[in-house]
């Protein structure tokens, strides 16, 4: 079962703002091996381990990853989610990630999804973080044709942490349909939901994010911000916030900032010879480029350079 | 000298205000022309017609850069033909680096690729003329400067760009006497380097210490009612622009605004 539209409340169904229908991945996860990852108490994996998924190939049409981290054992893992094959390959792909998190210790994990436009990805995450625990996740989200996505962290411990920062580019027709659920149970926990995305053509985008207090969780704090810049009148841009409060002495927040380039930016670029189409895609490129100077890794943000830089091959700079 | 710039009889408005009324300048070749006024006068409005600033709508008149009709031309057009604008209130530009905009702009004008290590000793080079800390060169352009790092990072474009005329607004305003020595010695190396026109608007003259100044304008309710050479700068600054507000005392007898107030008696 995936957890991508799970929420403890009904308020989707009323705002019909939860219309996607998971039961087709089910028959995918029945056929698909699991893969156990366990980091030792203690144990810090300071090389990231890379799980290349390259969907369309001889890759299985699900991949499911287990990740045990064992007390104040820290560990990072780097997925990139390509098309291996020609472009007019068409497909779904499921790739679930479940995590716990002991005691002190800490996981990151980190996505890269650049897929062609005939899949439809359904990348589904979640875990238990105890006492003290962390989890990070990146996002860089390139393309797709659908993508669905989702994270529901279950802060049970005392200060534990749940941070994402989610960066996308979409355009065509790719339709991106997240939701992340911050599930605080224990005292003191934290949450921190960062989401910065660019709209063109005819892309549509739904982002669900809930900040769920449970009682007990007394101090607890979670933000959720979220920032998109649209380029096209065409495109279909949906933002759910949520915050669900069962306990008095919390703080939640939710920010967004959804619009265009302002008018005297593009003028000064302009004034320096950088035309429209450039300042557009310059700007659209520096929103990935700021979720991708997260990543620890330089070999994996030197492969997301090069991702998004390709499109940016000036016609002047191809002589 | 050729002609650089011409500007034959401009008018421009923004929303329904009249701002220029007729503006008439001619820029030769390496030429240093000042333009100084009041508030208000106009004098940002010409900058922004010149460089194509589509806020402003241009209601008569027509600009030539080298020969070519850019009255109506877009502005990054303008600007890659050479025109350069020093902005008054520079724009920060989140998640795009000074050093990357700076390329950027060099790479779209040259038409060429540009090598890193080569750009890259260029620019600290330039920045260290201007006393300017290199980090900043991996910063978000603008964002979090102060004013002065603003406005070298005004003067960092200018010399890293290289323009054929170079449009100064007010650079100068708001700069402790340390920064405007900085700035005044990077235009002068701009002239050195580069040999470039200048039109710079200004209130002060210590920007144009270094600098030799071929002519002054003053604007006054979007006219040119006067211009002489660099003499003109000292006599604004000692009696202020009482007498060009007070026609009456204009030595200019071909200033529309004295002819219209002479007609009015």
């Amino acid at each position: 079962m995936l957890s991508n539209d799970h929420l403890p409340a009904r308020t989707w169904e009323w705002l019909k703002v939860n219309d996607i229908d998971l039961k087709d991945t089910n028959g995918l996860l029945a056929s698909a091996t699991v893969n156990e990852h366990n980091i030792p108490a203690g144990g810090a994996g300071e090389t990231p381990v890379y799980i290349d998924c390259k969907v369309g190939g001889t890759e299985s049409p699900a991949s499911l990853h287990n990740f045990n981290i064992e007390a104040g054992a820290s560990g990072t893992v780097i997925q990139f989610i390509t098309t291996d094959g020609g472009n007019d390959l068409s497909g779904d792909f499921v790739l679930q990630n479940r995590y716990h998190i002991a005691s002190g210790g800490s996981f990151t994990l980190i996505q890269v999804q650049n897929l062609n436009d005939g899949w439809k990805f359904y990348n589904d995450c979640s875990g238990v973080c105890d006492d003290g625990a962390t989890f990070r996740r990146i996002q860089i989200v390139l393309g797709g044709g659908y993508t669905y996505m989702g994270e529901f962290c279950d802060l049970t411990g005392e200060k534990s942490r749940f941070i994402c920062d989610i960066g996308y580019n979409i355009g065509g027709t790719h339709n991106l349909d997240m939701n992340y659920v911050a599930d605080h149970h224990g005292k003191n926990s934290g949450s921190d939901i960062h989401v910065s995305g660019v709209m063109s053509d005819h892309a549509s985008k739904i982002f669900r994010g809930t900040i769920d207090f449970h009682r007990g969780c007394a101090g607890a704090k979670g933000a959720e911000i979220e920032e998109v810049l649209l380029l096209d009148d065409t495109i279909e841009n949906k933002t759910v916030p949520l915050i669900l409060c069962d306990e008095e002495d919390v703080e939640g927040s939710h920010g967004a900032t959804i619009g265009r380039l302002d008018e005297n930016l593009i003028l000064y670029m302009k004034s320096r010879g950088i035309d429209e189409d450039e300042i557009y895609t310059m700007m659209a490129h520096a929103r990935i480029d700021s979720v991708a100077s997260l990543i620890p890794d330089m070999e994996a943000r030197d492969r997301v350079s090069e991702m998004i830089c390709g499109p940016i091959e000036r016609e002047c700079l191809r002589k | 000298m050729d002609d650089l710039l011409k500007i034959e009889g401009l008018k421009a408005k923004v929303e329904d205000t009249e701002i220029l009324n007729g503006i008439d300048l001619t820029i030769g070749r390496g030429e240093v022309h000042v333009i100084m006024g009041p508030n208000g006068a106009g004098k940002s409005t010409l900058g922004s017609c010149i460089i194509g600033d589509p806020r402003y709508v241009k209601t008569g008149g027509h600009i030539t850069f080298k020969g070519e009709d850019i009255t109506d031309a877009p502005t990054d057009k303008i600007a890659k033909m050479g025109v350069f604008l020093s902005f008054q209130n520079p724009i920060e530009v989140p998640g795009i680096t000074l050093a990357n905009f700076i390329r950027t702009a060099l790479e779209l004008k040259t038409g060429e690729r540009i090598r890193m290590w080569d750009f890259r000793k260029s620019l600290e080079a330039t920045m260290k003329l201007l006393g300017m800390d290199t980090s900043y060169a991996d910063r978000d352009l603008n964002v979090g400067f102060s004013g002065g790092e603003k406005k070298k990072a005004e003067i960092l474009q200018l010399l890293m760009l290289k323009p054929d005329l170079a449009i100064l607004d007010e650079t100068d305003s708001g700069l402790d006497v340390d920064a405007v020595h900085i700035v005044s010695k990077g235009v002068e190396e701009y002239k050195k380097q580069v040999g470039g026109a200048l039109l710079i608007i200004t209130h002060s003259t210590r920007i144009l210490e270094a600098l030799h100044v071929d002519k002054t304008h003053v604007l006054v309710d979007g006219r040119i009612v006067d211009h002489g050479d660099a003499g003109l700068v000292n006599e604004i600054n000692d009696n202020g622009f009482e007498r060009f507000i007070n026609c009456e005392n204009c030595k200019n007898d071909d200033c529309e605004v004295k002819k219209k107030l002479n007609d009015a008696k």
